[in-house]
């Protein structure tokens, strides 16, 4: 029996594809590998848009990732057999939904494409849409007190509200970016916080303006001067890494859990052992995995963009993959961590009738019956480690204030001594009169 | 042999049930898939709007002469992508069609126009070589929005469209005409499936 699952496949698999930067052998690498996708339809069309997106092919990026959300959108409706599936097996059965943040970083790459081609329009259509996911996230989740939400997401909304004359629009969002950066524990930037100060100025939102604490600044551009935003994605982003948790289980008492932290260290969980229907009682040991987060270190610490007048501007980092992924996680794995506790003692419950019942008087034949029935057991519990596949570990932004016309930029990823890992030249770069020129520079090592 | 023949048959109903089926429809049927913004709501938004519009008291300023009408741009304030070209083109169809006013080329068609006519001044005759400077000056323009409202729990949803559309004199910037028109739909999705 394969000891590794599928999602753990797809990523060696990928990881190899994707060692040397050829994204388009990526893409080719996904298509001839559909299989290790069963199940993950949406991440299948996900991960290819985010790859034509670092490409720079952005209508088939868009494509793509039209097709994730339509996925998304009819899984809606959830499968009953799936569902009583993963009750007994593992959450591997049941089809990928992904993360909010997954589906908020999938509409934001599908905004940054239509920015690319100077799209402003649909990238607001992309505001809205995503807007209304996040307000009926946080309406199931009312009970819970979490708040979803994005803030490079809705700073970039607030970019786009002003740029077409909507700065009370704007400011809301720009209040949201606040919010949002705050509650994901996320350092705030510099450019939002002085964005923010200036819209809540200029529409007069005092209280606003009290509740943040935003530094003056007027570095950041008025909605109609041109501008050209430097958008890097910096170093491998966050996947999801098993971590075995094992304890002992007795009827109507404690489950004592333990595990190992991100730090390696012995971290112990007590919880009330699940009520199981047809419990005969006794003591018994179960073993299990759970999803944690898998970071990987980056080369990249900040951008560098040299423009053709001699200037030369740094980036701010707008977005923390490790960090949103890592908050998922703690706040899902409450819910987790029960599923699977009742699906395991269930199954080990049963394993053990089925070994009552399967037991002869040769104890050589016990002894195999018993070894395999546990086998079987054991291989049937997998954490769900899917995720998005080269998502970013940081997203940093750069705005630059220009003159109309032609420009050429140089943009270089700084490692932490300061020295160039990645340049790359951006000549013949033409903005209008108020336009907001995105590019992008993906760096994802 | 009588259940080889029942078996096959059976066999070939399930074969001709499973698979693509295509059913040709009338263009202007209306079919509410998805509850988005669909061929349907732009075409009678069009018609109606534009019936509206030409039914007004500014047209009577123009009694004399056919108004010369341009489309400018329809801005898509929702939520969904909509393709605000189809909705220009039903618009510019109906106005055409109502033979009550006269119509000229959009900006974007303009350029391809005008490219047209700056190689003509040099790779044509000059009897057929059409003229710069000559282009017709629209009087009137139409612009508009579509703006969404979206009223969502769980599996059921109320979508509010709300298309306005603007008559504007293009010399003196006054608007003639100001018309709205709403289409709300209520849609609700299946929360289970085998």
């Amino acid at each position: 029996m394969g000891c590794a699952s599928r999602a753990q496949r797809r990523l060696s698999l990928l990881n190899d594809a994707a060692s040397d930067g050829d994204y388009h052998n990526v893409i080719s690498t996904i298509r001839k590998n559909k299989k290790l996708y069963n199940k993950g339809e949406l991440l299948y069309f996900a991960d290819i848009g985010v790859l034509f997106h670092y490409l720079g092919e952005y209508d088939s990026s868009n494509i793509y990732l039209e097709k994730s959300l339509t996925v998304y959108d009819d899984l809606y409706a959830k499968s009953i057999t799936n569902e009583a599936a993963s009750l007994v097996t593992n959450d591997n059965i049941r089809p990928y939904r992904s993360k909010p943040f997954e589906i908020i970083f999938i509409h934001q790459i599908m905004a940054f494409n239509y920015l690319a081609k100077g799209d402003r329009e649909s990238a607001l259509v992309e505001t809205r849409r995503t807007q209304i996911l996040i307000d009926e996230w946080n309406r199931k989740d009312r009970q819970d007190d979490n708040t979803t939400d994005d803030g490079l997401f809705q700073y970039i909304s607030g970019i786009n509200y002003n740029g077409i004359n909507e700065p009370g629009n704007a400011s809301v969002s720009l209040y949201k970016s606040l919010m949002a950066y705050g509650k994901n524990g996320i350092t705030v930037p510099g450019q939002v916080t002085s964005m923010a100060r200036n819209l809540f100025t200029e529409q007069k939102r005092f209280d606003d303006l009290a509740s943040f604490d935003l530094e003056k600044s007027t570095s950041v551009s008025n909605n109609d001067e041109s501008e050209i935003i430097v958008v890097g994605y910096g170093g491998r982003g966050p996947t999801i890494g098993e971590s075995v948790w094992w304890g002992s289980y007795v009827k109507g008492g404690a489950l004592i859990l333990h595990h190992h932290d991100a730090d390696g260290n012995e971290a112990t969980t007590a919880v009330s052992a699940p009520v199981i229907a047809d419990d005969p009682g006794g003591t018994f040991s179960i073993k299990f995995a759970m999803p944690m987060n898998r970071l990987y270190k980056s080369e990249v610490t900040n951008f560098e963009v040299a423009t053709d007048d001699g200037n030369i501007f740094t980036s701010d980092v707008v977005n923390d993959m490790d960090i949103l992924n890592e908050s998922y996680l703690e706040e899902s794995n409450a819910k987790n961590l029960a599923r699977t506790v009742v699906r395991v003692v269930t199954r080990t419950i049963a394993a053990e009738k089925a070994k009552d019942a399967l037991a002869t008087d040769n104890p050589v034949a016990n002894l195999f019956i018993n070894i395999t029935t546990d086998v079987a057991a054991g291989q049937l519990e997998k954490a769900d480690t899917r995720s998005l596949f080269l998502l970013p570990k940081e997203i940093h932004m750069t705005r630059i204030k220009v003159e109309p016309g032609s420009h050429r930029l140089v943009v270089s990823a700084l490692d932490a001594q300061g020295r160039k890992v990645k340049t790359k030249e951006f000549p013949n770069i033409n903005v209008k009169k108020g336009e907001k020129r995105f590019l992008f520079m993906p760096v994802l090592f | 042999m009588t259940k080889v023949k029942l078996i096959s048959a059976l066999f070939l109903i399930v074969l001709t049930g499973c698979g693509t089926k295509v059913a040709r429809v009338q263009p202007d049927t209306t079919i509410d898939m998805t509850g988005k913004w669909n061929d349907a709501d732009s075409r009678m938004v069009a018609e109606e709007m534009i019936d509206d519009c030409l039914g007004r008291p500014w047209i009577a300023k123009y009694a004399e002469t056919l108004p010369t009408v341009i489309v400018g741009n329809v801005v898509n304030r929702s939520h969904e992508h909509i393709n605000t070209q189809t909705f220009v083109k039903n618009m510019e169809m109906a106005l055409i069609n109502s033979g009550k006013v006269s119509f000229v080329a959009s900006a974007q068609e303009r350029d391809q126009i005008r490219d047209e006519r700056d190689d003509q001044q040099v790779n044509s005759s000059v009897q057929s070589a059409k003229m710069n400077h000559e282009e017709s000056g629209a009087d009137l323009m139409l612009l508009g929005s579509i703006n969404t409202i979206v009223d969502q729990e769980g599996k059921k949803a109320v979508l509010y469209y709300q298309t306005n559309l603007e008559l504007i004199e293009v010399q003196s910037n006054k608007k003639v005409w100001i018309g709205e028109k709403k289409i709300k739909k209520y849609v609700t999705r299946t929360k289970t499936k085998f």
